[in-house]
């Protein structure tokens, strides 16, 4: 293994123990503040707003992890009908058309953040400035181009398949 | 705009571009080329399809089932469910229905419904020689109850759209209709497992039926955690979802002992990516809701559909067959927001009781979420079932049949529904 | 392509005849057809679009479908709504200041008081502030004044609320209310209200007559009391830069129909706030009205609450006017 490699295999498992963590810290949360409602009659205002925001960022980070692992969902029934060279040929379009999609959301997204930052809007409960939700959105895109990039030049470089849409399960799940 | 949308959409998918890239590339292209729209206004979107309470409890009942999975708790629930009706003829896929209902009954997410029972019962269900088509259709199908039977999210938005109904009525509604719709499905799994002559256990022993239950003791108080703390108003769905996550991981680790700190992290992983998976997808229909909804089409086709209708039983077939063909494209809250307030002025003209209008759409929508192309519900089943959409269409179809057949029954006999309203009055 | 182009080649400004704007206005509120809001929504529809001779068109978005509270307030900032009708409390996470209108026990118990108070110059210079965050205040609509609803507990003084948490809008002054007064508060979305009072995940939770009736709430409660602690207040307000890109004589149109909508809003609100009232009487809820007295030991045990959360110098000088105005039109 060479350090480019092992490097990768770092981020990877940093990337899978952020949202092991945030559904942890929300699932804990979420039974405390139930417990607080029984045991002290009193409630954490911020908790839904909490767990909801970690729900969020879980989901941006995940969808990164969900290209990485070939595992989005899709109507794949044409690659049924199509050779392996097409096959491939298919997966390297749909892998730049992601991007592209990536690219807009992630610029649109890094606009919101902006846009946030200027008008000072902040979230009720917790009372933070909402732009750091919602900056898991163009951090979710990023990390999701660095992986469509990674597979697609695995695609062009070695001959097998890499698996386009929930067709298998990542390494690690 | 929106034939450009429509058109993108369809060569995205066709060439089996993810769903939600689909749907996001799509609507991002239409919108810069075409509108003066802010783009912005799309990640808004997107982030508001995420951000609601109603979603909350879908990352912990995938939690929930997988701890409950990884940990043992599944296992000793199924041999003590086995052990109760496996000898029946369709006994698992009933078991698959029936838990699906009270799962319904304690959830307001049909894709957690299809998660939490679908992850124990399809391996269980394709092991006992059922089609695979058969048990995706039943999973996808069964949990489509979720939305009809309350507490259901859909259900409540449509109450805060439609002033002239109550909450209280549409829910006390959809205990009728839950109940038409699972029990003409048990009738059709019956007939279905007896014709196929599917394998059946023998029957348990006393003795072995109380073995089960001895050892599925701690599983089986989850349900009564979770029905038991709902109804006797002490949780919510996501709190009662929360709480089971924890309760499952206590028994896995100190009374099963079955579940390692390490497995117990992998569970985590796991669950993030799954709820990642389908969150991305309501983020992205979020998006095409909205667009359908500023193009004032559907309103359209609305208006037209009531405006030239006279007969309260051809109108409330009309409704069905259009909510029927949105709910192939669209999720349920939003096409409800988009619908009715456009059909419950009409149908208040006609005279139809907008209860009965309230949950005929419910079950239209229900049914919804597993008709193809868009159904949230096929794409968790896939997850699950690792088939895709074309191998699933035999057992969609079979439970579509059925489902509109109790449809049919609630659309025309709208007593078989409303008889607990009256109950009660 | 649909309406949508239609209706948005128009916000670009081109000059139609007699002078006005050619457009068509994107307006949005949460309420449903048949409420007060809406009906002053229509009047000011009907207004604008004889006014300008049909130049200025208004598309009518109810019911929330244009989004939640929140997102209908952020779409109004990035220019996709160009009106929205949103409860001060809701506008608060956006524009601090006004959370003045919010603070307990601030308003008399009086609709006419209070409108007399709104409409004078300290409420002029309250509704400028909304252009700190890219708003043009367009006026106040009205809600009415909201009520406590409970269950177990009836309440008749501050600290009744220790032990109940009570569901309130997204803001962070109301949060702090409850909490000030013993309590906790939970913002739960608005369609999750019937749902979180039937489950027990609030105790409680503050509204107008008109909301707690058309929703059931006071089926899943126990107890409705008529507080007169606080009001609910809507902001008419439009993106700042659209506004200011309209002439002055579609500026002008949209102001008067703004006067003419919330007149409307106003009348239909006193006509059917004791038929609401009737049938909450009615229903099986204990209904209670709080005495003078309780009110005016409610007012005593709110005014360092108004301390608390008013701390900014420039808000204390807008409160500190406002309770002037107050107190003279009370005193009339
Ligand atoms: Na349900
Ligand atoms: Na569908």
């Amino acid at each position: 293994m060479n350090a480019l490699q092992k490097g990768l295999r770092f981020f990877y498992k940093a990337e899978e123990a952020v949202i092991a963590l945030l559904i942890i810290i929300a699932t804990a949360v979420l039974f405390f503040n139930v417990v607080m409602r029984f045991g002290f009659d009193t409630n954490a205002s911020w908790a839904n707003e909490l767990i909801r925001y970690a729900m969020i960022w879980i989901t941006f980070i995940g969808m990164a992890i969900c290209f990485r692992k070939g595992v989005h969902v899709g109507i794949d029934f044409i690659l049924h009908y199509l050779s392996k060279r097409a096959t491939k040929a298919l997966q390297f379009i749909v892998h730049v058309l992601s991007i592209l999609f990536l690219i807009f959301l992630g610029y649109f997204g890094m606009e919101l953040v902006l846009f946030s930052m200027n008008t000072g809007q902040i979230t009720p409960s917790l009372e933070i400035a909402i732009y750091w939700v919602y900056l898991i959105i163009p951090i979710g895109c990023l990390l999701s181009i660095f992986h469509l990039v990674t597979l697609s030049i695995q695609l062009l470089r070695k001959k097998e398949e890499t698996s386009l849409n929930n067709v298998t399960e990542g390494d690690s799940v | 705009m929106i034939t450009l949308l429509i058109i993108l959409i369809i060569a995205l998918l066709f060439i089996s571009a993810p769903i939600f890239v689909s749907l996001g590339l799509a609507s991002f292209i239409s919108v810069l080329l075409l509108s003066n729209t802010e783009p912005m206004i799309l990640v808004q979107r997107m982030f508001a399809g995420l951000d609601q309470f109603a979603l909350m409890a879908l990352p912990f009942f995938i939690l929930a089932a997988n701890i409950m999975e990884g940990g043992g708790l599944s296992d000793r629930l199924l041999r003590w469910a086995r052990a109760l009706v496996g000898h029946l003829a369709g006994g698992v896929a009933m078991t698959t229905q029936v838990s699906s209902m009270f799962f319904g009954a304690l959830s307001g997410s049909s894709p957690a419904t299809v998660v939490a029972i679908g992850k124990i019962m399809y391996p269980e269900l394709v092991r006992r020689k059922y089609d695979p088509a058969f048990a995706a259709g039943l999973l996808a199908s069964a949990g489509s109850i979720s939305l009809i039977i309350p507490p259901s999210i859909t259900l409540i938005v449509l109450a805060s759209v439609v002033t002239s109904v109550s909450v209280g009525e549409l829910f006390t509604a959809g205990i009728g209709a839950g109940l038409i719709f699972g029990i003409v499905t048990i009738i059709y799994i019956y007939v279905y497992s007896k014709k196929q002559n599917l394998p059946r256990d023998k029957r348990a022993t006393f003795r072995e039926l109380m073995q089960a239950t001895v050892k599925a003791f701690w599983a089986l108080l989850i349900p009564v955690i979770i029905l038991g703390g709902i109804y006797a108003g002490i949780f919510t769905p996501t709190e009662a979802a929360g709480i089971s996550a924890v309760y499952a991981l206590i028994i896995s680790v100190f009374v099963y002992r079955e579940m390692t700190w390490k497995k117990f992290y992998d569970v985590c992983v796991e669950s993030a990516v799954t709820s990642a998976q389908v969150l991305v997808l309501v983020a992205s229909a979020q998006i095409l809701g909205w667009l359908l909804t500023r193009s004032g089409i559907p309103q359209q086709i609305a208006g037209y559909v009531t405006e030239h209708v006279g007969s309260v039983l051809l109108f409330l077939l009309l409704i069905n067959i259009a909510l029927l063909v949105m709910g192939m494209f669209m999720e349920g809250i939003a096409a409800i927001i988009i619908v009715a307030p456009l059909i419950f002025p009409a149908a208040s003209g006609l005279g139809v009781d907008p209860v009965h209008l309230g949950i005929l759409m419910i079950c239209n929508l229900a049914i919804g979420m597993y008709t193809p192309p868009f159904g949230i519900n096929i794409f968790v089943t896939q997850t699950i079932s690792k088939l895709n959409m074309v191998e699933m269409i035999p057992g969609l179809k079979r439970f579509l049949a059925v489902q509109i057949a109790a449809l049919l029954i609630i659309t025309y006999v709208p007593e078989s529904a409303l008889f607990l309203l009256h109950l009660f009055d | 392509g649909g309406g949508q182009e239609e209706s948005e080649g128009g916000t670009s400004g081109d000059s139609g005849s007699g002078g006005y704007n050619n457009m068509t206005i994107t307006f949005s509120h949460n309420q449903p057809e048949d409420s007060p809001e809406h009906t002053g929504a229509v009047a000011f529809k009907d207004h604008i679009e004889e006014a300008t001779d049909g130049n200025v068109t208004v598309d009518l978005y109810p019911a929330s479908q244009m989004g939640s509270l929140r997102e209908q307030v952020e779409g109004t900032q990035l220019g996709e709504i160009d009106i929205t009708m949103q409860p001060s409390a809701v506008v608060t996470p956006f524009v601090d200041s006004v959370k003045l209108i919010d603070l307990p026990y601030l308003w008399p118990a009086s609709n006419e008081q209070k409108y007399e108070v709104l409409d004078s110059e300290v409420g002029e210079e309250l509704l400028g502030t909304l252009n700190e965050g890219g708003f043009e205040g367009l006026g106040y609509w009205p809600g009415g004044f909201k009520l406590f609803t409970t269950s177990g507990t009836e309440i008749h003084e501050p600290s009744d609320f220790e032990g109940l948490t009570m569901r309130t809008m997204e803001s962070p002054a109301l949060i702090t209310q409850y909490e000030e007064w013993g309590g906790s508060a939970e913002p739960v979305a608005y369609a999750e209200v019937y749902n979180a009072l039937q489950q027990g995940v609030v105790d409680g939770q503050e509204n107008p007559l008109q909301t707690i009736y058309l929703n059931d709430f006071h089926k899943v409660q126990d107890y409705v009391v008529e507080s007169y602690h606080g009001t609910m207040t809507y902001l008419l307000m439009a993106n700042q830069s659209w506004f200011n890109g309209l002439n002055e004589q579609t500026q002008e149109a949209v102001k008067e129909a703004e006067a003419a909508g919330v007149e409307a809003a106003r009348e239909d609100l006193a006509a059917t706030e004791d038929e609401y009232r009737q049938n909450i009487k009615d229903s099986e809820a204990q209904y209670y009205e709080l005495t003078e007295e309780e009110i005016a030991n409610f007012r005593e045990a709110s005014q360092p609450i108004h301390d608390e959360i008013v701390q900014d110098e420039s808000q204390q000088e807008i409160l500190s006017k406002l309770k002037e105005k107050i107190d003279e039109v009370r005193s009339e």
